[in-house]
């Protein structure tokens, strides 16, 4: 086996890695406090990197968006800058999303809550579509990933942007661990994700708090779509795939697992680059195959995915 | 109106008598389709009682066995390609295939079932999304002969169609230029039929209520004796094994398959029909099919001029349509439209049931001498309306716009549900003050509504017999 190929491979892989354990994250967030799967993850991530590509353009004809996006001082803004207003507008948007649309359905069952994101993710998904086009658009690229921009380690090319996006990747979880950890939000938000009765007990306001989990895993999301937005090209249909990814990255991580998330993105990116090329009986058409298999095979042994906690049922 | 127009005891002949008017409808329904609609229309209407059979399959799982589900579109999909391969490479005729179609179902169903019913709630979902997920791309797949069977990513078309035999031309609409879609309408409407009588057999036996008692309370279920993961595995087969029936009733009316057919958006379609037609109901399957096919086809005529901008429906807009829908049955009727159009009935004939003695458990309406005539009043009312409404629906026909038209025919529709109730609270009426339970001056109403009623009834008939001769 050529080493150097496998090391090349793995480097490739890393960067949707990321990518996979962002939207993982964000997943896992949202779970860990309302019980409840985001469909529309993805798709509210894509309309944030429009926000982005929209405030990096700044006022364009034929934009949609571009004329509002006007009448913010200073545009186009810088890629930072239009990130940081992006994940903004996506945290604004997930808080408002849990306060009108699922707060009221608190007490529903699973299949409820499960619609409910169903139609946001094609709600959105179609008025992306009507307004900016189905059309891909280039995004540019936030880290430097041209032809020679990288690494060399072993002979293998490691390209900045990937060192880049786990830098933040990897920055953005220790704010989240220490938001957890340090703060009086943080601890209220713990208590909540273990109880939300016993949490009310005590005097936290559990819907607020729910509302800061989902604009923080809806930040999470934006900063995942405007990190990958250049390299799949920004589509309306642009995290569709990528969620399939993310959402067994959650679930054989465990779906109330941070650390899970991590691991199972890192496992379904790997795999779904590595093994369509060891195995020659699968081939690229196939690098779905072998991501879902290893979450369905790790649900096997263990049901609640490799880190999650085992749920104990009172009869 | 808060009391039911008329109460009736379980089984009684009054209660018959709706039943009847109840059948009629559905035969009146299934008989005017291929006759009044154009032959594209009926090719929808193929589509949506096969998205119906599919999403009685989904509900089976979801709605009887409480199990989230969402992958049927892959079973589908096996089910659409066992077809293809079996008609195009091995002449089989598309009866013989049948069988085959249900035990290769049922059989992945228990592969697919075993595994996946270990994890529970979201996990399920998530399982069940990605075998969704990965269906379109399994089908490209060349080694074992794969790609050959299915077609790959080209799809693969079937010669062979479904052709009425001479003795079956009398079918309504068979014969002239509705020919094929109207003879595979019928082809289907049966198996449809045949679907769910089985269904519905198969819940209300042994197997079937340990599904439901699973739903209610599974650890309950399982203090009773029942064998959870035997249990849960068949059901899940058995809807495999329907949802594959759906594929192959697919592929019969459609004469081709192809992977991109039978994507997540496919689950999605159907997760969103079960949800419209009513999570739980054995109807909800086939009133979701025909909502989320016709609701599609109509967003996409929608073009509503807003100043500067034209909100079109044919754009990708048609799905925000369809996720609002969505959302907002969430919100305002969780049992989706079944229960809807079941809350509507109860207010106007409601049925009770006898106690063992054979007495009603609540006092029927006739032998209710605390109300009046007002009873009367609303059938006569009634009954008015009814002309009034056809009137209306006459004059807006006239107006050549796609939404009036809906709203025309709607109105016929709402018609024909009112009169028959119209008369069944006359009578009922009459037959109280015969009784002695009514002061005299219910029975002018009373006859009013009856007579009304039944002449509206046979208006709208009327009016539908002539706009089929002048048709055709």
């Amino acid at each position: 086996m050529d080493l150097v190929l496998l090391l090349q491979r793995i480097f490739d892989a890393l960067f949707n890695s990321a990518i996979y354990s962002s939207l993982a994250l964000a997943l896992v967030i949202i779970f860990r406090s309302t019980g409840l799967l985001n469909f529309a993850q993805g798709e509210m991530a894509t309309f944030t990197a429009y926000i982005a590509f929209v405030l990096l353009s700044g006022p364009q004809p034929r934009l949609t968006g571009g004329g509002l996006a006007g009448l913010v001082p200073g545009v186009p803004f810088p890629i930072p800058l239009a990130i940081i207003g992006a994940v903004v507008c996506g945290m604004v948007g997930g808080a408002v999303t849990e306060r009108a649309l699922i707060r009221p359905l608190e007490r529903a069952p699973d299949l409820a809550l499960v619609n409910i994101t169903i139609g946001v993710l094609l709600a959105t998904n179609s008025l992306m579509g009507q307004w900016w086009g189905t059309g891909p658009r280039v995004f540019p690229a936030v880290f430097p990933s041209g032809a020679g921009q990288n690494f060399t380690i072993l002979g293998a090319r490691l390209r900045y942007s990937t060192i880049g996006v786990w830098a933040v990747l990897l920055a953005v979880l220790v704010l989240l661990i220490l938001l957890l950890r340090q703060t009086r939000t943080g601890l209220a938000f713990r208590a909540v994700s273990i109880s939300h009765a016993n949490a009310e007990l005590v005097g936290v306001r559990v819907g607020t708090t729910l509302m800061y989990g989902w604009a923080l895993a809806s930040g999470f999301g934006a900063l995942a779509a405007c990190l990958s937005a250049n390299s799949v090209l920004l589509e309306p249909n642009m995290m569709l795939r990528v969620l399939v990814y993310a959402f067994a990255a959650a679930t054989l991580g465990g779906l109330d697992s941070p650390k899970g998330a991590l691991i199972g993105g890192l496992i379904i990116g790997l795999s779904q680059t590595l093994i369509p090329a060891y195995v020659p009986f699968i081939g690229f058409e196939l690098s779905v195959l072998p991501a879902l298999l290893a979450m369905v095979a790790i649900l096997l042994v263990r049901p609640a995915g490799l880190y999650g906690t085992k749920r104990i049922e009172r009869v | 109106m808060s009391a039911p127009l008329v109460v009736v005891a379980k089984n009684s002949a009054e209660h018959k008598r709706w039943q009847y008017v109840q059948w009629a409808y559905v035969a009146g329904f299934v008989l005017l389709t291929p006759l009044v609609l154009q032959p594209f229309e009926i090719g929808k209407m193929n589509r949506a009682l096969i998205m119906g059979v599919a999403i009685l399959a989904v509900n089976l799982v979801v709605g009887f066995n409480g199990m989230l589900a969402l992958g049927h579109s892959a079973f589908m999909g096996i089910g659409a390609f066992v077809t293809a391969s079996l008609v195009q490479d091995e002449n089989w005729d598309y009866w013989m295939i049948v069988p085959v179609v249900l035990i290769v179902g049922f059989l992945i169903g228990v592969v697919v079932g075993l595994p996946a019913l270990r994890v529970k709630g979201l996990y399920l979902a998530l399982v069940t999304i990605a075998q969704a997920a990965v269906f379109p791309s399994l089908v490209n797949i060349d080694e074992l002969g794969i790609a050959a069977r299915t077609g790959g990513p080209n799809g693969k078309g079937v010669s062979e169609e479904v052709i009425a035999p001479s003795y079956w031309e009398w079918l309504p609409g068979v014969d002239g230029a509705r020919g094929g879609s109207a003879y595979r309408y019928w082809v289907i409407v049966l198996m449809v039929a045949i679907t769910i009588l089985l269904v519905t057999n198969y819940l209300r036996s042994r197997a079937g209520r340990a599904v439901l008692a699973i739903r209610d309370n599974e650890a309950g279920a399982a203090v009773y004796g029942v064998n959870l993961p035997i249990v849960k595995t068949m059901n899940f087969a058995i809807s495999a094994s329907i949802g594959s029936l759906a594929g192959l009733m697919w592929c019969m009316d459609k004469g081709f398959v192809a992977g991109q057919d039978f994507t997540f958006l496919l689950a999605v379609d159907l997760i969103i029909g079960l949800v419209l037609g009513g999570v739980g109901a054995i109807q909800g399957g086939l009133v979701g099919g025909l909502f989320v096919v016709w609701v599609n086809d109509l967003t996409k005529r929608i073009s509503i001029p807003l100043g500067l901008y034209t909100l079109n429906g044919d754009g990708p807009l048609a799905k925000a349509i369809f996720g609002l829908i969505l959302i907002l049955f969430t919100f305002f009727a969780p049992g989706g439209i079944v229960s809807l159009g079941r809350i509507i009935v109860n207010k106007l004939i409601k049925v009770v049931p006898l106690t063992p003695a054979g007495q009603p458990i609540e006092p029927l309406s006739n032998f209710d001498p605390g109300m009046e005539s007002t009873r009367a009043d609303v059938a006569m009312k009634m009954s008015i309306a009814g002309p009034v409404l056809l009137a209306v629906g006459w004059l807006l026909m006239n107006v050549n716009n796609l939404l009036v038209g809906v709203l025309a025919f709607g109105l016929r529709m709402g018609i024909l549900v009112l009169a028959p109730v119209a008369m069944l609270v006359g009578s009922n009426e009459l037959a109280a003050h015969a009784d002695g339970n009514r002061p005299d001056s219910a029975k002018g109403p009373a006859t009013m509504a009856r007579t009304l009623g039944a002449l509206g009834f046979l208006f709208v008939i009327g009016y539908a017999v002539q706009r089929f001769v002048l048709t055709y």
